[in-house]
C-alpha cells in the first residue's frame, strides 16, 4: 500500500526477519516463556468457547457433547433478563468510564502543580494505599457507610432524600458503585500518569514562561498535549474491557432490592454457570459478552486513530 | 495465484483434520457407549429375571436398624487407605486433619483401612464438587450434602455415566444399610431414584421420637418480654402487640429480623396457610406467591416495615440465611427472629453478649387465631424421611469398592454409631455417660465437657477431636439430650405442628426435566426474591400484585409446577 515494488519489498522483509534472528537469538530465546505462555493459557483455552454450541456434558466431553447450535444464545436473548442485565452492563461501565477515567487524570495534573516534594509523595502514597484493600473490606465499609442510620445515608438525607438506607435503594447502586470504585483506584491510576508527565522536557516550560504562558495556558499548551497519547492509550485499553464489569463486587454488593439496577452479565453468568452448573449456557452468554467487547475495542481503536493518530494496532 | 492455491490447500487440509479428529472422538464415544451397554447387559444377568429393582428389591434383614454389626473386622488383612472426599473444612476448630480426631483413630484400628481426608476450601464446596466429575481421579468415597452438591444431570446419570456405583448391585456388602432402609418405608422409598437406582450410602436420622424434630425456628427474647411483662405470642396479633411494646418501651432497633430476601422458610409465614415458595396440599404442588394468602402475608409485614417493627435494614443484610449478624443478636438490637435450637437460652451470652440477661426461647408457628387451622408448611432440616441430607458415594472406578463399602456399611451398626455420635467407648463418663432410664446404648453427651472443656477447647474442636459432626447415622438425640430443659423443649415446640405441606427433598426430576425446569425457574426465583423486597419495602405497590403474578405465569410458573407434580407423583408412587 505504502511502497511500490511489493514482491521486492516482502522478499526483503523475510530477510530482515531472517537476520534479525540471527542477530537476537538470545532475546527470541527469552521470549519463548512468554509465547509458550500465551499458547497454553489463552489460546487453548479458546477451544472451550464450542462449548456454547453444544450440550456440554461433562463425561461425554468437549468433542463428544451433542451439538445444538444457536440454541443457547436463543435462550439467553429470550431471556426476561436479557434486556436488563445488557443495560446494566452497559450503563455501568459507561458511567464508570465517564467519571472514573478523568479522575486520575486531574489528580495527577494537581499533583504536578505541587511543588513541595515532601507534601506531593504524602498525598501520593496516602492516595493509593485504598488500593491494597481487599474488595470484600470495600465493600462492608460501604455497607456500614450507607445502612440506615449509616453516614452517607444520613447526609444523603439531609439533602432531602427520602428512600432510607441507600444500599438497598437501586436508584443508588451505580452511584454507590463508581464512587467507592474511584475511591478505591484514584491514586493507583495516577501512577502512569504522573510518570507520564515527568517525562515531559522541562525546557518547553521554561520557553512557555519567558513567552509569557501563565501556569493554566502551560498546563493546557504543554502537559495535556504532553500526556495525551498516555491518555488515549488508556482509554482504549478501557474501552476493551467496557462488557466486563468485575462481578466480584457486584456479587458482593448487590442484593434483591437492587438487582434491578445492579445485576450484569457477569453476574448472571455467576449464578447461571457455577451455582447451576450450567456450562454450556454460561459459555454462550460470556461469548456474546466478548463479542460485543470486541466490537467496542475495534471502533474505539478506529476513532482514536483518527484522533490522536495513535492506537493500539 | 501460487499463495492462492496454497490458501486452498492449507484450508482443505484444516478441514480434513477436524473431520478427522471428529470421526475419531465419536468412534471412541461409539465404543464407550457399547462398552457401557455391555455392563449393563451384564448387571441385568447378574440379578436374578425379574427381581424388581428399588425398594422393592431390598433383601430381608434380620436386624434392625444396625443392632447387631454384620461386618467382620478387621475389614482387610494388609492395610488399605482409601481417600475421602469430604467438605468439613468448616467444622474441625483447631484440628488440621480429621485423623487427629480419637474415633477415627479408632475406627482405623478396627477396620485396618487408613483414611486419607480430602477437604474442599470452605465456601467453594460445590463448585469443588462439580469439578470431581472433571477430573480422572475421583475419590474413593465422596461425601456430600444433597441440597448443594448434586451431579447436574441426576443420580441415575451419574451411576450411568460410570462414576459411582450403584449400591443395588452389592447388598451383600452393606446389610447394616439394609437392615436401616428396611425398617422405615418411608426412609427406603426416598433411599432410591426412580428408576430404582441407589446412588450412595444415605445418612439418616436416628430419631428420638416418632418424628423428626427440626432444629430451627421462630425464637424471641424471654429478658425482653419480661420488662414489658408479656407472653409468648402464639398469634399475628399478639406478635404486633409485642413487637410495638419492643419497640415503644424498650427501644430495640429491629424488633423482628428476618433474612434479606424478606420471607423465611414458613417458620412465621405458615400461619398465613401458604409458603415462601413450592409446597403441596392434599397431594397437588402449589406455589406460593401465585396464593392470595402470599398477598395478605406481604400486606401484614408491609405495614410491620412501615410500622419500624420489622427490621429496616433486612434488604441489606450480609447473610442470606436466617440467623442474625453478630454485632445485631449481641448488643440487644434484636427482639425476635429464626435461629437454631443450639442457641436457645443464655448461649448467646456465652458466645459474648453484653447483656447478662440475655434469654432466648423458642416460638410456636404463629397461626391468625387460635382456632384457626394449623399451620402445614415448614422446611424441616431433615424431613420426614429422616434422611439426614448427606449422602456417601462410592467411586466406579475405586479399586477397593468392596472394602469401601464395607467400611461405609460400619457406620450403620450400633457400636459403631454410637461412638461416632457420642465418642468412643474408652471415654465413658468422660465426654458421654449412660442415661438414667437403663438402657445400655442410650448415651448422653456431657454438656460441659463438650462447652466449658476442662483443656479449654471450643465446642467445635471438642466435637472434632472425640466423635464427628455428620456421620452416616446421627442420633438426633445427641445434639439435644445433652442441652438444658428450656433447649430441649424449643425443638419440640417448633415441631408442634407436623410439615405436612413439606414437599420431599428426594423427589427427583429426569434430567430434561431437570434442564427445563432450571432454564425456567432460575429467572423466576430471582424475579420473586427482587418483588418481595420491593414489595416490602414500597418500591412496588401490592396493589399491582396481579400483573406480578401474571408476569409469573408469562414466565412459566404453571409449566414449573407440572414438572414438580410429575416428580411427586412418581415419588409417591415409588
Amino acid at each position: 500500500m505504502k511502497r511500490a515494488g511489493d514482491s521486492a519489498y516482502k522478499k526483503s522483509r523475510a530477510e530482515i526477519i531472517k537476520a534479525d534472528f540471527k542477530r537476537n537469538k538470545v532475546l527470541y530465546f527469552l521470549f519463548i516463556p512468554v509465547l509458550v505462555y500465551f499458547i497454553i493459557f489463552h489460546y487453548i483455552p479458546m477451544a472451550g468457547v464450542f462449548m456454547a454450541f453444544e450440550d456440554y456434558n461433562i463425561k461425554k466431553g468437549l468433542f463428544g457433547s451433542d451439538l445444538v447450535g444457536f440454541a443457547h444464545f436463543l435462550k439467553f436473548f429470550r431471556s426476561q433478563y436479557f434486556i436488563r442485565v445488557l443495560r446494566n452492563t452497559l450503563l455501568i461501565s459507561f458511567y464508570g468510564l465517564l467519571f472514573s477515567f478523568p479522575f486520575p487524570i486531574i489528580f495527577a495534573l494537581c499533583l504536578n502543580e505541587v511543588r513541595r516534594k515532601g507534601f506531593k509523595k504524602a498525598v501520593q502514597t496516602i492516595s493509593y494505599l485504598p488500593y491494597f484493600i481487599s474488595v470484600v473490606v470495600v465493600v462492608s465499609i460501604l455497607f456500614d457507610f450507607t445502612k440506615s442510620g449509616g453516614v452517607l445515608t444520613n447526609a444523603a438525607t439531609a439533602f432531602g432524600w427520602k428512600g432510607g438506607a441507600l444500599i438497598s435503594s437501586p436508584k443508588w447502586f451505580r452511584t454507590l458503585f463508581i464512587g467507592s470504585n474511584i475511591w478505591q483506584h484514584l491514586g493507583y491510576s495516577a501512577i502512569i500518569y504522573i510518570s507520564a508527565l515527568s517525562g515531559i522536557d522541562p525546557e518547553l516550560y521554561d520557553a512557555a514562561k519567558i513567552d509569557g504562558a501563565g501556569r493554566w495556558k502551560q498546563t493546557l499548551y504543554i502537559t495535556l498535549p504532553g500526556i495525551a497519547s498516555t491518555i488515549v492509550v488508556l482509554l482504549i485499553l478501557r474501552m476493551g474491557s467496557i462488557m466486563s464489569v468485575g462481578y466480584e463486587k457486584i456479587i458482593l454488593m448487590y442484593k434483591p432490592a437492587t438487582y434491578e439496577t445492579a445485576d450484569v452479565i457477569s453476574s448472571y453468568v455467576y449464578r447461571v454457570g457455577l451455582i447451576q452448573a450450567n456450562y454450556s449456557y454460561s459459555t454462550a452468554i460470556n461469548l456474546f459478552n466478548s463479542v460485543v467487547n470486541f466490537i467496542v475495542l475495534a471502533v474505539a481503536n478506529k476513532l482514536g486513530k483518527k484522533i490522536s493518530g495513535s492506537g493500539l494496532w | 495465484m501460487k499463495k492462492k492455491l496454497l490458501a486452498i490447500l492449507m484450508t482443505l487440509v484444516m478441514t480434513a483434520g477436524i473431520f478427522s479428529g471428529c470421526g475419531k472422538s465419536s468412534e471412541t464415544s461409539g465404543t464407550g457407549a457399547s462398552a457401557q451397554g455391555g455392563t449393563t447387559a451384564l448387571d441385568e444377568t447378574k440379578t436374578p429375571a425379574g427381581a424388581a429393582k428399588g425398594f422393592a428389591g431390598l433383601p430381608a434383614t434380620d436386624t434392625v436398624r444396625g443392632e447387631v454389626n454384620q461386618q467382620k473386622y478387621p475389614l482387610t488383612e494388609e492395610k488399605v487407605t482409601l481417600r475421602l472426599w469430604a467438605p468439613i473444612a468448616e467444622s474441625m476448630g483447631t484440628l488440621s486433619d480429621p485423623n487427629e480426631g480419637e474415633f477415627w483413630q479408632w475406627y482405623e484400628e478396627l477396620t485396618n483401612v487408613h483414611i486419607e481426608f480430602i477437604l474442599p476450601p470452605v465456601g467453594g464446596t460445590s463448585d469443588a464438587f462439580q469439578l470431581l466429575f472433571a477430573s480422572d481421579n475421583m475419590p474413593d468415597i465422596v461425601m456430600a450434602y444433597a441440597d448443594s452438591c448434586t451431579y447436574k444431570r441426576g443420580e441415575d446419570a451419574a451411576i450411568e455415566d460410570g462414576y459411582f456405583v450403584n449400591i443395588c448391585d452389592h447388598y451383600d456388602y452393606c446389610p447394616n444399610y439394609v437392615s436401616w432402609l428396611n425398617s422405615n418405608e418411608l426412609t427406603g422409598k426416598s433411599a432410591f431414584t426412580d428408576m430404582g437406582n441407589l446412588y450412595g450410602f444415605w445418612g439418616i436420622t436416628k430419631t428420638m421420637k416418632d418424628t423428626v424434630l427440626t432444629d430451627r425456628g421462630l425464637c424471641i427474647r424471654q429478658d425482653f418480654l419480661d420488662k414489658v411483662g408479656m407472653e409468648v405470642p402464639r398469634t399475628y396479633d399478639e406478635w404486633t402487640k409485642v413487637m410495638r411494646a419492643f419497640r415503644d418501651q424498650l427501644h430495640i432497633q429491629a424488633p423482628f429480623y428476618t433474612s434479606s430476601k424478606g420471607v423465611d422458610y414458613g417458620e412465621f409465614m405458615a400461619g398465613f396457610g401458604t409458603a415462601p415458595d413450592f409446597y403441596q396440599k392434599d397431594g397437588k404442588v402449589c406455589y406460593g406467591p401465585l396464593d392470595d394468602e402470599y398477598l395478605e402475608y406481604l400486606k401484614f409485614m408491609r405495614g410491620w416495615y412501615e410500622e419500624g417493627i420489622l427490621d429496616q435494614d433486612f434488604a441489606t443484610r450480609q447473610s442470606w440465611g436466617v440467623k442474625a449478624d453478630d454485632d445485631m443478636q449481641l448488643n440487644d438490637k434484636v427482639g425476635a427472629l429464626i435461629d437454631y435450637g443450639s442457641r436457645l437460652s443464655d448461649t448467646y451470652y456465652i458466645r459474648g453478649a453484653s447483656n447478662p440477661d440475655f434469654y432466648l426461647v423458642a416460638c410456636e408457628q404463629p397461626k391468625k387465631t387460635l382456632d384457626s387451622p394449623d399451620p402445614t408448611f415448614r422446611k424441616p432440616s431433615t424431613g420426614e424421611d429422616s434422611l439426614a441430607g448427606t449422602v456417601w458415594t462410592v467411586s466406579a472406578d475405586s479399586k477397593n469398592v468392596e472394602i469401601a463399602m464395607r467400611w461405609l456399611d460400619g457406620f450403620y451398626a450400633r457400636d459403631i454409631y454410637l461412638n461416632s455420635n457420642y465418642g468412643i467407648d474408652s471415654e465413658k463418663d468422660v465426654v458421654w455417660r449412660l442415661a438414667d432410664d437403663g438402657d445400655p446404648y442410650h448415651r448422653i453427651g456431657i454438656y460441659d465437657f463438650r462447652y466449658s472443656n476442662p483443656d479449654g477447647l471450643d465446642s467445635a474442636t471438642v466435637l472434632g477431636k472425640y466423635w464427628t459432626k455428620n456421620p452416616p447415622v446421627k442420633v438426633e438425640g445427641a445434639q439435644i439430650e445433652q442441652a438444658d430443659d428450656n433447649k430441649q423443649a424449643g425443638y419440640f415446640l417448633w415441631t408442634k405442628y407436623p410439615a405436612s405441606g413439606y414437599i420431599p427433598d428426594r423427589i427427583t426430576q429426569t434430567t430434561e426435566e431437570e434442564s427445563e425446569l432450571a432454564g425456567l425457574y432460575t429467572d423466576i426465583e430471582t424475579y420473586v426474591a427482587e418483588c418481595n423486597v420491593k414489595f416490602l419495602l414500597g418500591q412496588m405497590s401490592l396493589d399491582d400484585y396481579d400483573s406480578f403474578r401474571q408476569t409469573l405465569k408469562d414466565m412459566g410458573i404453571e409449566r414449573c409446577i407440572e414438572l414438580k407434580q410429575a416428580a411427586l407423583d412418581r415419588y409417591n408412587a415409588r
